[in-house]
């Protein structure tokens, strides 16, 4: 035990971990837009090891460049634990305070989200996995600082864990499971959705038979032929073995790692329209009411009058329920309200019709069915001519004889085929 | 001779040469970063960091309490050094990012050389040639997660900024005179390698 509290002081983990908490909390608070949502504060918190474990990776390849370039190999080798023991003591030291600066970074998330959160809990194993996968930089940095034992390698393997895990997210095969066997990766968990366990449990599983693996082979090539060496090397290859076969049997190629649309029993309040949230967002629902009445109050009377508008899942926008008008919420706050009245107003406008809303900028080149849109809205000017004179028109008009004109150009607004001359 | 030995000044050339080269492959990919303002930051903004840290090691004494208690002081070939090994990285970095498009191209990769060298070099005075890392990698890894999140913390995100940036120019300026000033205590005795 002594061995190993040294290391804790002298090792690169107490000056490394100010930087990691750092790092990582800033990740963490700038991927939240509130605390008040227990599944994307845990997220928050878990995506943290995406920029800690480059630092991690760096100071595990620190700990094995040291040792080279200072010429005490043979005192490992002339270890009576065994050669792996040193490097043990070594990554065990550094994986204890990466472990802290995980901890810490965590409670800034979470501990906030506790007296806020108005619905459900952590997502514990999801956090769990995240942070066994911080430590397995450890041995991976170990390994890599072994390989090449030069001052510049601690921080190049650093820049190269940091590289590979944009690269990684970057790639559009984000959801493939040999994708999730890089230990750290980005990834926002809504309520609605629930973390899957077994997927979860074979990447903590893989994890740690990176670090089993490591140590294995240091045994191994240490020429350490004891039975705890052969032990070490079969629980490394079953760990790795398992691990990566959990994560790829769960489904066949396209995992998803959380079970999507799960929760969905909502908070409801208001007269007309009935508005409806997930209890997750209760609080913002006040704040929702107020800038969805007067859109309702447009469009009332007409074909697309909102009765009932309920919170939905992004990707499930496309299948609303019978009578109701879907609308999503990405965070609790006043600009994604206005992102969820935008949303509330094409899905009243369009249902599931395939029109092109890629086009953000409503200055340029609209198209005409649009701009029933920024009207409906109520906000939002456009700057194209035609469409600055049809939407000057439409404003134009009091309130039965809006609803007569919504009304006969109803099947034109649905099919995105109204024109121009339609606004006279 | 003996210096530019001491120093791994071909590998330092080699590292150089290669980024270029790689830079001048890859300089005009990238990544997207940020939500609401999507950005297209090219891969190739790593290279300044990469090829400060590697002056700033290269420079740096593998042998410092030999030196510091050596007859000649050698304080002016270190800093000769830093400038020779410094234009051959605006010439390697400007060839690799000449290819690539605004609003992040070249003029701001040459930026942050700057401003990374100049803390590589302050780092490096204070922690070490294998230590001193932590500063400018952390503040380049940062960087990108807060500009990935929309966050524009100043003296963090210069990094990322546009070329035509003039808050982020005097930033990196700064950071290279601080660089240049904390030479004076190389070599340091006692000092981690």
């Amino acid at each position: 035990m002594n061995a190993f509290v040294v290391q804790l002081r002298r090792g690169p983990g107490l000056w490394i971990t100010p930087a990691m908490v750092l790092a990582g909390a800033a990740l963490a608070l700038s991927q939240l837009q509130a605390l008040t949502v227990w599944s994307e504060s845990s997220s928050a918190a878990a995506n943290s090891p995406y920029v800690m474990g480059a630092f991690v990776a760096g100071g595990g390849s620190w700990l094995s460049v040291q040792a080279r370039r200072r010429g005490t190999l043979q005192v490992d080798q002339l270890s009576a634990r065994g050669p792996a023991a040193a490097a043990a003591v070594d990554m065990g030291a550094l994986a204890v305070w990466a472990l802290v600066a995980y901890g810490l970074v965590a409670a800034i998330v979470l501990v906030p989200t506790a007296f806020r959160a108005t619905w459900g809990g952590p997502a514990w194993l999801w956090l769990a996995e995240s942070g066994v996968g911080l430590v397995a930089f450890v041995p991976l940095g170990w390994g890599l600082g072994r390989l090449a034992p030069s001052r510049f390698t601690p921080f190049a393997v650093a820049v190269l864990a940091f590289a590979t895990a944009v690269f990684w997210d970057s790639s559009p095969r984000t959801y493939w499971w040999w994708h999730r066997l890089f230990p750290a990766l980005q990834w926002i968990q809504r309520p609605f959705d629930e973390p899957r366990a077994l997927p979860l449990v074979g990447q903590i599983l893989w994890y740690l038979g990176i670090g089993a693996a490591v140590l294995a082979i240091v045994a191994v090539t240490g020429r350490d032929s004891a039975r705890r060496t052969r032990a070490l090397a079969a629980v490394a290859c079953l760990l790795v073995a398992g691990g990566a076969g959990i994560a790829a049997s769960t489904e066949s190629g396209h995992v998803v790692f959380a079970e999507l649309g799960v929760h969905r029993e909502m908070v409801c309040a208001g007269d007309e329209p009935v508005v409806c949230v997930h209890p997750a967002y209760r609080d913002t629902l006040p704040q929702v009411q107020e800038r969805f009445t007067p859109i309702v109050q447009r469009l009332a009377g007409t074909p697309f009058a909102v009765h009932r508008a309920v919170q939905q899942p992004r990707e499930d926008l496309a299948y609303l329920t019978p009578g109701a008008t879907g609308f999503g919420l990405d965070w609790a706050t006043s600009t994604y309200v206005d992102i969820a009245a935008e949303d509330l107003v094409r899905n009243a406008l369009y249902g599931t019709a395939a029109c092109d809303l890629s086009s953000a900028d409503l200055s340029i080149g609209l198209d005409p069915y649009r701009v029933v849109e920024v009207w409906a809205f109520g906000e939002g000017q456009v700057l194209d001519p035609h469409a600055k004179q049809a939407l000057t028109w439409l404003s134009g008009l009091d309130g039965p004889g809006a609803r007569t004109w919504l009304t006969s150009h109803a099947g034109q607004i649905r099919a995105c085929t109204l024109a121009y001359s339609d606004f006279s | 001779m003996l210096f530019l030995r001491s120093r791994r000044a071909v590998l330092l050339l080699l590292a150089l040469l290669g980024a270029g080269v790689v830079g001048r492959i890859w300089g005009a990919h990238g990544y997207r970063v940020g939500q609401q303002v999507p950005t297209i930051l090219p891969w190739s903004m790593f290279l300044p960091l990469c090829c400060a840290y590697a002056i700033g090691v290269s420079a740096a004494s593998p042998l410092p309490d030999g030196e510091l208690l050596g007859r000649r002081c050698i304080r002016g070939y270190v800093r000769g050094y830093l400038v020779v090994a410094t234009v051959l990285a605006v010439v390697a970095i400007a060839w690799a990012m000449s290819r690539t498009p605004p609003p992040i191209s070249a003029p701001a990769a040459l930026r942050d050389l700057a401003g990374m060298l100049g803390l590589s070099l302050v780092s490096i005075a204070v922690a070490g040639a294998s230590s001193g890392w932590v500063l400018p990698g952390g503040l380049m890894f940062c960087a990108i997660i807060l500009r990935m999140g929309d966050v524009d913390f100043l003296p963090v995100t210069w990094l990322v900024r546009d070329d035509s940036d003039t808050v982020s120019r005097i930033i990196a300026a700064g950071l290279f005179v601080a660089g240049g000033v904390a030479t004076h205590w190389w070599p340091r005795h006692g000092q981690l390698t």
